[in-house]
């Protein structure tokens, strides 16, 4: 018996067909999905580095909605700006706005495809002038649904390519790396399904089951975005343990070392008097000096991000996963100042999933016709594919 | 390590093609990032991996006078933010030792200040782009921040390197 046969034979049992089931692609309602599409590409947006007007006129798009002066008020105030958070980002970066152009010219440390191809056409401000023209029609055609397979290679490489040439000076910004990877997976199964159903990859046909389950395109794509995000999540979980020798829980009171270094560096970015040399981070010397406290706090970050993949059980466990997630983000950014706004809204849309959460609840209490959490039920037929 | 996360990666792939589960998906990405390191998208985000009870800064100032150093607003002047200006001193430090042939902990005072002018150039030139300057002799300073149980904090600023007024920047 070759060792597949044996693998197979060992994990065929009811209990572990009805983990694979679960840790499998689930049915996503079509309404989920269109949220979904709809809420991505509005991060997707804010990602690009599109230029001017995009990236500097988000506030007049949205006081077109909120008419007046308010708007700009709140957002003008550092106070103000945050008052919906916990639980949601800065309103500042909630605008319709786009990044800035790539401002870098050169890439002097070569990251990721800058080692084989020149980027730095991001710069180019005659490319820069046409990238709005490339860009918000793809982001139009994925909301729609129809030409994914077009749509999608084309906003991964200007996304991939540009947040390539800005980590390629000699240091790395992780704030774009979680949106980048679900654009890739994406475009990855939207090729997929272009190679097993053309027409219904183009949106030229209704989605029918593409995998052995069931399952169509639609879900595969939405499952393999929160598989990335789960992937993210557990990669700093796991490294930590490898990078300090195992040692990392029980030195992990020394994170206030780091946090009078962060402060320091707040403090030399502008010589802003709020970050004074002299002060002492009252969290710094709180961590050092109360160092099993600090273990137990910090040590159940870690790990929440080791155990990230059981957030993919059910629908439970996502919205779980996703709000403990979304605290977690919010105590670093309170705690070290370290934020991660863009992965905040990614798990808002892909694991909280609200929209689906306020129909369900609408069904349950107020049409009294509750729909089961593992609604809708695989279709019929099947080619068969991974699953 | 590397040979581990190798294996790992290689083993995910084959269980999300063998096997074929989209679970495969997860230890596959969690593996290769960790083992290229950094691969946009791909990371194996360090930070904060290895808490002790000493860390270090970097900050970017103007000597004076009497050749003491005194702060400049890096960001405000350059774009480029104090960890920013770490981040690429670790990392271009880490390609000239290895260009040396040696670990970036060998490295000595004056490969390092070599390293360090080079940055002190790229931020000049990031400067003048933005339409200002790093007035005067612009100085690298480190300082290495230790956490003692009895004594407490302790800073120790020293500079790594120097660029004299009036240096042109050179591109990188």
């Amino acid at each position: 018996m070759s060792i597949l046969s044996a693998l197979q034979s060992r994990f065929s049992s009811p209990r572990w067909r009805h983990i694979a089931a679960q840790f499998g692609i689930p049915r996503f309602h079509r309404f989920e999905i269109v949220f979904m599409r709809v809420l991505y590409a509005y991060v997707l947006f804010q990602c690009m580095p599109l230029g001017e007007p995009f990236s500097n006129h988000g506030l007049k798009i949205a006081e077109a909605i909120v008419p007046g002066d308010s708007l700009a008020a709140i957002v003008g105030n550092k106070e103000s700006n945050r008052m919906l958070r916990p639980p949601l980002p800065p309103i500042s970066d909630l605008l319709p706005q786009s990044e800035a152009k790539i401002p870098f010219d050169a890439q002097p440390q070569p990251d990721g495809i800058a080692k084989f191809v020149d980027l730095t056409f991001f710069h180019d401000d005659r490319f820069v002038e046409i990238l709005p023209w490339i860009v918000l029609p793809c982001l139009a055609l994925y909301i729609s649904g129809f030409g994914l397979p077009v749509a999608l290679p084309i906003l991964c490489f200007v996304l991939l390519g540009s947040r390539t040439l800005y980590n390629s000076q000699g240091y790395i910004h992780h704030g774009f790396q979680m949106v980048s990877l679900i654009l890739l997976a994406q475009t990855v199964v939207s090729l997929w399904a272009l190679w097993k159903n053309p027409r219904e990859a183009m949106g030229l046909k209704p989605a029918s089951a593409m995998t052995r389950h069931g399952r169509t395109w639609w879900d595969v794509l939405i499952r393999y975005s929160q598989l990335m995000i789960i992937a993210s999540y557990m990669i700093p979980g796991v490294i930590k343990q490898f990078k300090s020798g195992g040692q990392w829980f029980l030195n992990s009171h020394y994170i206030g070392v780091q946090v009078v270094k962060t402060h320091r560096q707040n403090y030399y970015n502008n010589l802003e008097e709020e970050w004074a040399p002299e002060q002492m981070p009252p969290l710094a010397n709180f961590m050092l000096e109360h160092k099993n406290w600090t273990r137990l706090l910090l040590g159940c970050g870690v790990g929440l991000q080791v155990i990230a993949f059981l957030a993919l059980y059910n629908r439970l466990t996502w919205l779980v996963f996703g709000l403990m997630f979304i605290s977690f983000h919010y105590l670093n950014d309170i705690m070290f100042g370290l934020y991660f706004y863009h992965v905040e809204k990614l798990d808002w849309i892909f694991l909280v999933n609200l929209p689906f959460w306020a129909w369900w609840l609408w069904r349950r209490f107020a049409r009294k016709a509750p729909v089961a959490l593992d609604a809708p039920q695989a279709l019929p037929g099947g080619v068969t594919a991974a699953g | 390590m590397d040979i581990l996360f190798a294996l790992l990666t290689f083993l995910s792939l084959a269980g999300w093609i063998f096997l074929r589960h989209s679970f495969f998906a997860v230890p596959l990405i969690v593996a290769l990032s960790i083992w290229v390191e950094d691969f946009f998208p791909l990371s194996h985000f360090p930070m904060y991996s290895d808490p002790n009870n000493s860390e270090n800064y970097f900050f970017v100032a103007s000597l004076n006078d009497k050749g003491e150093p005194e702060p400049l607003p890096i960001n405000a002047l350059t774009g480029v933010t104090a960890p920013k200006v770490k981040k690429m001193y670790k990392s271009w430090a880490k390609d000239h030792a290895k260009s040396l042939g040696k670990s970036d902990s060998d490295l000595t005072p004056a490969e390092r200040a070599e390293v360090g002018r080079r940055l002190l150039a790229y931020l000049k030139e990031q400067a003048i782009k933005k339409k200002k300057d790093l007035p005067g002799t612009a100085a690298l300073v480190e300082v290495w921040i230790v956490y003692d149980n009895e004594k407490g904090f302790s800073e120790t600023p020293e500079i790594v390197a120097t660029l004299p007024a009036g240096a042109l920047p050179v591109s990188s």
